[in-house]
């Protein structure tokens, strides 16, 4: 019984740390999916392109005076300007040309097929500068954890592995900013108007383009953040993406399309259930867990937990 | 000599009539032309390239050292054809090998055994005498004649394996352990690893499985499952995910958790265990300890070959892959000799009637270089290898091993 | 203060707007009536800029209009409520019209735009925190003009605000341009369904069909026969 209960609280935090990464991956690609309706293929490829380019941060970091805990971390947050300015000539010069068609099928047909190139390009691209050998960063935080004893006995420990922690705890901050960003600026207010409206929003002095963009490169830069904390537990490789897209398509519908806060919701609920159905369940059915109550919480709220109604979901 | 001789005129005329008049057909001068196909690109292209570089070793020292002397000294080229990441990119790589190379004499490929038993459909059609370090029985399964296996298959492994490490542990501590763990995705390789283990194996050697997990991957979080290790106590864990984050993840929970380091002994199975890259990923210190079930690595005995593999390549040390390409190239080379020929049937009689144990003891653990009439090697047995310090070095057999065995004394 | 001169508009291969002609005095309020498909819509996104003439000019305070990106024309002056009101769903009643009141005028003068708006529909203040997408039809309809007026505008533009609303929610608005007219100082150009009450209330109309304007002067001038004519074509 003991045991079961140390598991059990152990599997909670687990969930809760995986569910406040899953959560952030979630909240970048609901600015670019949810607000802005890009179906975007390429979205786990921007977060292995953040991986890569954190593992390289911080092996430049690591010569620097830096203590060496904080490293991993200061790479993963030197990864947003990056992206966030790629994200936004990728934009400019690609994206750009399929929102004009906004709204119909066209649109999506046309962002599909060009995401899913962009995809194929940085996969193949990073196969061919990177090799397909995983890389990862080693730091003694992923193998270190604080024990917390767990006082309904004498031996029973929460184990909080400190990489994961604070990669956990800076995901929440990332996340906070954005959501303060999206909703309290002026900027994040007219990124969501932009999103509800485009020819209204043209009508009240908004540049819908650069809204996009700017939602479009922050989506970018979230995800390569994320990615650059995830990179500390899982190792990057080219086509690493493919392992997270899905759940931050799932996060995001879960969450409520359109809603941003509720993506991280979305996001923490499918790392809590994979953590916790292990309690319960084979471990092989952990993710095939994930996607039974994926569609349960859908079929009884199909609008997600934040959707506004139906039609916009 | 006679015998060279009689060979030279008949290959000078051979060389002669089949082509072409740019130059004598000189014998000396022939050319030996041996394929390897490896995955170069795609998920498993370090293991490709590693065999790869074992391959083209072999090649330039079978040149230094004069060549083909049956052939007058004819030169061994190797032609490389890339399978990618899928079984259909091996076969037509295969077919393309043999359409670019009529010469063809015998090859070697292709790592991943679903990418071999595609290479080797196209490859024992036209008759090629085909080498491959791929474990899985079907390879030698289907009735082939061309088709050399140099590792003990899957199931042999598997059926070997425990009784291994038992006999390591014993020889190593003096006592048996008895609780046993398994860890292990569902992909192919485990599930076959340990099929036998559960239906009655482990018992037969006096084993409990304690605890018992099998999960999906990739793992987000290594967490619940080595937590249900850590619970059971086990005195041998058989940790056998494939990929490697997680075996990024699983290591790193077990130290965390107090287990790491060799004070649970944890044994994987496969060469990739040992690949100079998971050095990068994992970390020095996450891998101290861990054991891994291979069909051969660097030993004693082979001492000449790894320090000139080291300097030629640079790499930190020579895995499986690159061990088993030479070898193959290098058995290669003798059936050529004793063929005196470069026909592929007669190569291809000179490798079955080959039995040669002191070559096999170059490159492997055991046995001969002697094939069964399926194609599989008489006598191939296990290593097992252990990460001592940021190194994979063999400890087991013990005659060969180049480090002794580190094992907790409970 | 607004002038068009022969402006064409057109949809693929389908022409909307076909040489329209218009004046807008500053201070007017000039009402653009005409037939469903008319081109009154168009006329104003013409203006607005979200579609784009192949032909004629348009002239805002004597500056050519056309050389301006649409998302510029309303920190020019120019507010334009669209038909089918169009407010920000997933914004808050408070969110909507600080949107409308992000040009340099709008914020320069917030607090009195603000107190103007809630003074003209008590409703808004009320609902400042309620998602609009929630809000009724009237309410969405008043939060769409104050979203404009938000903008501390001189030229609005309103297309059909009454349109979709009760008898009475329609009544409420319409009072509303009434109101603001008579405050002064604000140029309107009006399109409506509800012909006479906007004739009745305008300076100057014109009625636009098949995307010309068949017909334009005071209001004395449009009299119902001759409206009837252009309307029905009898
Ligand atoms: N986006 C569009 N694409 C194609 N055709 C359009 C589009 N918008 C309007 N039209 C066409 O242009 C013509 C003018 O439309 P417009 O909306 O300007 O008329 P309107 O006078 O505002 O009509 P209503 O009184 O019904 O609002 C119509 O024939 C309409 O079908
Ligand atoms: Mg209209």
């Amino acid at each position: 019984m003991n045991a079961f209960v140390e598991q059990a609280v152990q599997a909670l935090a687990a969930g809760l740390l995986a569910g406040c990464l899953y959560g952030l991956t979630c909240v970048g690609l609901a600015l670019i999916f949810g607000i802005m309706r890009v179906i975007n293929f390429a979205q786990g490829d921007f977060m292995m392109v953040g991986m890569y380019l954190a593992t390289g941060l911080a092996a430049v970091l690591a010569r620097l005076a830096l203590p060496d805990a904080a490293t991993p971390f200061v790479a993963a947050l030197l990864v947003a300007p990056v992206l966030f300015t790629a994200g936004a000539l990728l934009h400019r010069l690609l994206i750009a040309r399929t929102t004009g068609l906004r709204g119909g099928t066209a649109a999506h047909q046309a962002q599909l097929v060009l995401t899913l190139g962009i995809a194929l390009v940085l996969q193949n691209g990073a196969l061919i500068v990177m090799g397909s050998a995983p890389v990862s960063i080693v730091s003694p935080l992923s193998s270190s954890a604080w024990e917390i004893p767990l006082r309904y006995d004498a031996f029973s420990t929460l184990f909080l592995n400190q990489g994961r922690t604070i990669g956990a705890v800076l995901a929440v901050l990332v996340a906070l900013a954005v959501f303060w960003l999206i909703g309290r600026t002026e900027l994040g207010k007219s990124l969501r108007a932009a999103a509800d409206d485009p020819e209204a929003a043209t009508y009240v002095g908004i540049d819908v383009a650069r809204a996009h963009r700017i939602a479009f490169a922050a989506g970018t830069a979230i995800a390569g953040v994320a990615g650059g904390l995830m990179v500390l537990a899982y190792p990057v490789q080219p086509f690493v993406g493919t392992d997270f897209v899905i759940i931050m398509y799932a996060g995001v519908v879960l969450g409520g399309i359109g809603s941003v806060s509720g993506a991280f919701w979305g996001g923490m609920t499918i790392g809590l259930v994979q953590q916790l159905s292990t309690l319960v369940l084979p471990l092989q059915l952990q993710n095939a867990a994930v996607f039974a109550v994926f569609v349960l919480i859908l079929l009884f709220r199909p609008q997600g937990f934040f959707g506004l109604n139906v039609e916009r979901a | 000599m006679s015998y060279t001789r009689r060979q030279l005129g008949r290959l000078a005329g051979a060389a002669g009539l089949a082509a072409l008049p740019l130059r004598q057909g000189r014998a000396e001068t022939k050319e030996v032309v041996f394929g390897l196909i490896m995955p170069l690109t795609g998920a498993w292209a370090k293991s490709g390239e590693l065999a790869r570089l074992g391959a083209e070793m072999a090649v330039d020292d079978i040149n230094a050292a004069g060549g083909i002397a049956a052939l007058g000294g004819a030169r061994v080229r190797l032609a490389v054809g890339d399978c990618g990441a899928s079984p259909e990119t091996s076969k037509n790589a295969a077919q393309r090998l043999l359409a670019e190379e009529p010469a063809l004499v015998g090859g070697v490929g292709a790592y991943v055994s679903s990418f071999t038993l595609a290479v080797t459909e196209v490859t024992e059609r036209a008759g090629v005498p085909w080498f491959t370090l791929s474990y899985a029985d079907a390879i030698t399964n289907r009735g082939f004649h061309y088709v050399y296996q140099t590792s003990p298959t899957a199931e042999a492994q598997a059926a070997a394996a425990l009784p291994t490490i038992l006999d390591l542990a014993r020889s190593s501590t003096g006592r048996t352990p008895t609780r046993l763990g398994i860890v292990m995705d569902n992909t192919a390789s485990p599930v076959n690893f340990t099929r036998g283990l559960r239906a009655g194996g482990a018992a037969k050697l006096g084993m409990t499985i304690v605890v018992d997990e099998t999960f999906a991957p990739p793992l987000s979080d290594a967490g619940p499952v080595m937590q249900r290790v850590r619970a059971a106590r086990p005195d041998l864990l058989l940790l056998l995910p494939t990929s490697v984050p997680d075996i990024k993840l699983t290591l790193e929970k077990m130290n965390e958790i107090g287990l790491g380091k060799g004070r649970l002994p944890a044994v994987n199975n496969g060469g990739p265990m040992g690949s100079p890259d998971l050095l990068r990923v994992v970390g020095k210190d996450m891998l101290e300890g861990v054991m891994f079930i291979t069909a051969t690595w660097g030993m004693t005995g082979m001492e000449t070959l790894i320090a000139a593999f080291k300097k030629r390549t640079g790499q930190p040390w020579i895995t499986q892959d690159s061990i088993s390409t030479y070898a193959h190239i290098q058995i290669l080379r003798e059936a050529v000799e004793k063929a005196g020929s470069t026909e592929r049937d007669r190569v291809n009689a000179a490798i079955k009637a080959m039995d040669d144990p002191a070559l096999a003891q170059k490159y492997f653990p055991g046995g001969s270089i002697k094939f069964d009439e399926r194609g599989r090697r008489e006598g191939a047995a296990l290593v097992i290898a252990q990460w001592q310090n940021g190194e994979p070095v063999t400890i087991f057999p013990r005659d060969r091993a180049l480090a002794t065995p580190i094992w907790p004394k409970h | 203060m607004l002038r068009l001169e022969a402006v064409s508009v057109a949809y693929g291969g389908l022409r909307a707007l076909d040489g329209v002609s218009l004046d807008v005095a500053a201070g007017e309020l000039v009402a653009v009536v005409g037939p469903n498909g008319a081109g009154k819509s168009t006329l104003f996104r013409a203006i607005s800029g979200t579609v784009v003439p192949h032909a004629g000019r348009i002239a805002f305070d004597g500056a050519d209009l056309l050389a301006r990106p649409a998302h510029a024309r309303a920190h020019l002056g120019i507010a334009h409520v669209p038909e089918g009101r169009r407010v920000f769903p997933s914004l808050t009643v408070q969110e909507n019209l600080e949107m409308g009141g992000a040009t340099a005028a709008g914020r320069a003068a917030r607090a009195e735009l603000f107190a103007r708006i809630f003074a003209l529909f008590p409703i808004l203040a009320e609902r400042r925190g309620q998602a609009a997408g929630t809000l009724s039809g009237g309410q969405q309809q008043m939060l769409a003009i104050g979203r404009a007026l938000a903008s501390a505008p001189r030229l609005l533009l309103l297309d059909e605000p009454s349109m979709g609303l009760s008898p009475a929610m329609a009544e409420a608005i319409f009072d509303a341009v009434r109101a603001l007219r008579a405050e002064g100082g604000l140029t309107i150009l009006l399109v409506e369904q509800r012909v006479g009450d906007a004739l009745a209330a305008c300076d100057r109309g014109y009625v636009l069909e098949g995307g010309r304007v068949v017909l334009h002067g005071a209001p004395a001038e449009l009299a119902p026969e001759r409206l009837r004519h252009a309307y029905l074509g009898v």
